[in-house]
C-alpha cells in the first residue's frame, strides 16, 4: 500500500481518550485529511462507548479495526460483542503493521 | 520498508499486551525494541517468555530502563528475566533511531499495582 | 529534527524522567514542541494539535 501522506494513523492504547479521538477525527476532516484507527488491549472496551458509533460513521470500514485476540482476552465474545464491527474490522496487530505502512503521519492515544 | 518502532511502557498490567504488540510489528518484519520503565515484569509464563524469544529471533530487544527502578525491580527484570539493560540516554538515542515512536498504555501508577493484578 | 511531545494526562507532562528525556533530545540540537492534550478542549486546540503532528518529523505521545 502506497504511504498517504494526508492520513493519520491513531494506535489507541488508553481506554480514556475517546473524547480527544473523535475531537482529532473531527480536526482532521476539517484539513480534508485522513484517519486509520486501530484499537489495542483495554482501548476495545471503547466499542461500548457513547461516541463509539458516531466515529464508525466518520470512517470507511477499511479504516478502523479493533485487535480481536485483545477483544477476546478482555473476556468479550467476538460474534456477540462486536458491536456492529465487521469481519475485516476485528483484526490482529497485523493491521498496525499495515497502517503504519499505509499513513504519512501517526499518533498514539 | 522495515521501520524501525519503540514502545515505551509505564503501567505494569500494559506490559504483557504491549510486548505482544511490540511482537506483532516484528513478525510484520519491522525492527520493535521495547523499554519498560519503572515496573517489575509480571511472573513468568511461557506464553511471556516464548515472546520475548521471538522477539529477539527477529532481531529486537526489550530494554529495562534501570535508573527508574528500584534495586529490586531492577534485579528481577535483568536477572529473572534476562532484560537488556538500558540509561534514558539510550532510550533518547532510539527515539531519535526509530520511524515510529509508540507510548504505550497509560502512566506509571502512583502505588505499585497490586500482587491480584500480577 | 522537529520532535512533537504530546502529553495525554498531566502526570505525563509532570514526570521527571520524560522531562530529562526531552532536555536530552534539546541537548543534542533537537527541536522540541510540546502539547498538553489532557487540556485540549476546543476545535481550535485540536485544530492546532493536527497542524503540530504535520510540522513535526515525528510524533512522542506520552502515557
Amino acid at each position: 500500500m502506497a504511504n498517504d501522506p494526508d492520513k493519520l494513523g491513531i494506535f489507541v492504547t488508553s481506554p480514556a481518550h475517546m473524547k480527544e479521538l473523535v475531537k482529532i477525527v473531527e480536526a482532521l476532516q476539517r484539513k480534508g485529511k485522513k484517519a486509520k484507527i486501530f484499537f489495542t488491549f483495554k482501548s476495545t472496551h471503547l466499542v461500548f462507548h457513547p461516541d463509539f458509533n458516531k466515529l464508525k460513521t466518520m470512517l470507511p470500514e477499511e479504516d478502523l479495526a479493533i485487535c480481536v485476540a485483545a477483544f477476546a482476552c478482555e473476556g468479550f465474545e467476538p460474534e456477540y460483542h462486536n458491536q456492529g464491527l465487521t469481519a475485516n474490522q476485528m483484526r490482529t496487530q497485523a493491521f498496525h503493521g499495515e497502517m503504519l505502512e499505509e499513513v504519512g503521519k501517526y499518533l498514539v492515544l | 520498508m522495515s521501520y524501525k518502532v519503540c514502545f515505551l511502557i509505564a503501567n505494569r498490567p500494559y506490559i504483557t499486551d504491549g510486548l505482544r504488540s511490540a511482537l506483532g510489528l516484528a513478525v510484520e518484519n519491522m525492527y520493535s525494541y521495547s523499554f519498560i520503565f519503572y515496573q517489575k515484569m509480571p511472573a513468568k509464563t511461557e506464553y511471556l517468555e516464548e515472546n520475548l524469544a521471538w522477539i529477539r529471533d527477529m532481531e529486537g530487544e526489550v530494554y529495562a530502563v534501570t535508573e527508574t527502578m528500584d534495586e529490586e525491580t531492577k534485579n528481577y527484570n535483568l536477572q529473572e528475566w534476562g532484560l537488556a539493560e538500558a540509561t534514558l540516554d539510550e532510550v533518547v538515542d532510539k527515539i531519535l533511531e526509530c520511524d515510529f515512536v509508540v507510548g504505550y498504555g497509560l502512566p506509571a501508577q502512583k502505588i505499585q499495582a497490586p500482587p491480584q493484578c500480577a | 529534527m522537529k520532535l512533537l511531545s504530546v502529553y495525554r494526562h498531566m502526570a505525563s507532562a509532570e514526570n521527571e524522567d520524560i522531562k530529562k528525556i526531552i532536555a536530552k533530545l534539546k541537548e543534542k540540537g533537537h527541536e522540541i514542541v510540546e502539547f498538553n492534550l489532557f487540556e485540549a478542549n476546543s476545535d481550535a486546540d485540536y485544530d492546532r494539535l493536527v497542524d503540530l503532528i504535520w510540522e513535526a518529523d515525528k510524533t512522542i505521545s506520552w502515557w
